[in-house]
């Protein structure tokens, strides 16, 4: 696990960096943010514009403290980065021991069930500490700024925000271990990514869209997590990740 | 005995047209140095991969008895290029059971290598080493060398063969299976040798036994003798060097010379790329 965790850090630091500093453009500009969407509305020509674009009363909600963070860091900044953190701890798990070569240097001391356990757990621990570190945020950043929070949706952003990401985790080390370099999981989870996000703009395929997951619609809408599709993400990784360990456990190198 | 592999096949393609190992049998016995000869794309990687259980063989059987398991380097001798030596020592030592971490620090200080620096920095050749001594240092029963010497200079490729020499000894019962393209290396250090091609095992025999029974005759400018193993391994413009079983020739009374390992395995690889031509 020690190797694992090694291999991962530059990974997980990398990622944990960017979403901190994603939250310190975010979080201490609220007012920024509304004196600059209220100026827009006062220009003329672009009241129209943004009458179509923004709801209405949204500018007026983004001035108390709980909207403006849980929609500006869970809704749209950190919430779209949450399935390409799955994607970037994933899909190099594999296929860069498979394209270096190195993978012969593991698998002839350890059996193939070891190597793919002990692999998945490291990236779903750094997973872990990613998703919880970015999800506390707001909650010690507005204790340090003296901020009124409902610390109370935490914990239901932390699940959508952690099983959004493992989703797209295991899809990514699935792809990594069939494929024989790095760049094929990339891009093939990247493009499922997309494809998915795009077909679920379509009534029938709504489902598909994992983004309404991932920024937590329904933890905003309601305060609390979804049972019933955090069950479905929860069994749909497993099942990925289980397919994912038959096929590593038949592979040949 | 420690290894004993029968009838494996490994066939690849749609239609199994492609036949890297065409059912090979052999045993490895404790204590013993087996050496798997062959050419390039003879099938010896292939059935070092299929014993590791890197590949699954089409057919037949591999069974290892022992209790430590196998060591190997591999032909690429591929380790983690943004480690350093010590890491990669320390991740060797989480990684494999029964490793001896002082012995490997002794072996790199013996082979020179610099530990405290990044693996990508090192040359070939002490990326070789490191991977050698990391595999001397794992205690098993079977220490697998795929072309270990590959890259090394004279001197180093001494003391590998110095310390690949010495396992049996130094590790009670423990063998090893070794290929190499330099047949004097494997003339140095190995019991066993059989000389793979096509897939097929073509010959295989302890190694003196191996010398003693080819011999080298030569003929000059004259209609060949018929016998059922005869291949030219040199001519000159008066004579003629031919490899051929030392029992037929001193049955027709030719004057036999000895042959090295050299001359022997490019005659058994002619003689099998002839047949396969003509079948």
């Amino acid at each position: 696990m020690r190797k694992e965790l090694y291999d991962l850090k530059v990974r997980l630091l990398g990622t944990l960096i960017v979403c901190i500093a994603l939250f310190f453009i975010v979080a201490p500009f609220q007012k920024l943010s509304v004196s600059l969407l209220e100026g827009y509305e006062k220009i003329p020509g672009t009241s129209k514009i943004m009458e179509k674009l923004i709801p209405q009363g949204f500018v007026e909600n983004l001035k108390e403290w709980n909207f403006y963070i849980n929609s500006q860091w869970f809704g749209k900044n950190f919430g779209q980065l949450v399935p390409i953190i799955g994607i970037i701890l994933g899909f190099p798990l594999f296929a860069s021991e498979t394209e270096k070569g190195t993978i012969q240097f593991i698998l002839a001391r350890r059996r193939r069930l070891w190597v793919f356990t002990t692999k998945s757990i490291a990236g779903l621990i750094a997973l872990l500490v990613i998703t919880a570190i970015s999800t506390l945020l707001p909650s010690f950043f507005s204790i340090v700024i003296g901020k009124q929070y409902n610390h109370q949706v935490i914990p239901h952003f932390f699940i959508h925000t952690f099983f959004g990401s493992m989703l797209w985790y295991s899809t990514s080390v699935f792809f990594s271990v069939i494929a024989d370099d790095q760049v094929k999981p990339l891009i093939a989870s990247l493009g499922l990514l997309a494809a998915t996000t795009v077909l679920g703009l379509l009534k029938p395929l709504k489902f598909l869209n994992t983004f309404s997951y991932a920024l937590g619609t329904d933890v905003f809408r309601t305060g609390k997590a979804n049972f019933t599709l955090t069950v479905w993400m929860a069994t749909s990784s497993v099942v990925i990740l289980l397919s994912a360990m038959k096929f590593f456990e038949n592979r040949e190198f | 005995m420690v290894l004993k592999v029968e009838n494996l096949k490994k066939y690849y393609g749609k239609k199994r047209e492609i036949r890297a190992v065409d059912g090979i049998s052999f045993e490895i016995q404790e204590g013993e140095i087996f050496s798997l000869l062959g050419p390039n794309g003879a099938g010896k990687t292939t059935t070092i991969k299929c014993i590791l259980g890197l590949r699954k063989p089409t057919s037949g059987s591999i069974q290892f008895s022992g209790q430590y398991g196998i060591a190997y380097v591999p032909e690429g001798k591929e380790l983690y290029e943004n480690y350093s030596v010590e890491r990669m020592i320390a991740t060797a030592e989480e990684l494999t059971e029964n490793f001896d971490a002082k012995r490997c620090w002794k072996l790199t200080e013996e082979f020179n290598i610099p530990f405290r620096e990044k693996l990508a920095n090192l040359s070939n050749g002490e990326q070789t080493l490191l991977y050698i001594a990391l595999t001397l240092s794992q205690r098993a029963d079977l220490y697998i060398f795929d072309e270990p010497t590959l890259g090394l200079d004279p001197i180093a490729r001494n003391k590998v063969l110095e310390r690949i020499r010495a396992i049996p000894i130094e590790n009670e019962g423990a063998a090893v299976l070794y290929t190499s393209h330099i047949l004097s290396e494997v003339e140095k250090i190995s019991d066993k040798v059989a000389i793979l091609c096509n897939g097929k095992i073509a010959e295989m025999d302890l190694l003196d036994n191996m010398k003693e029974k080819f011999c080298s005759i030569v003929l000059e400018n004259v209609k060949l003798p018929d016998l059922p193993f005869i291949v030219k391994y040199k001519s000159t413009s008066s004579e003629n060097v031919y490899i051929t079983y030392r029992a037929d020739a001193e049955r027709l009374g030719f004057e036999c010379k000895p042959a090295s390992l050299e001359m022997v395995f490019e005659a058994v690889i002619m003689n099998q790329v002839e047949n396969s031509n003509k079948g």
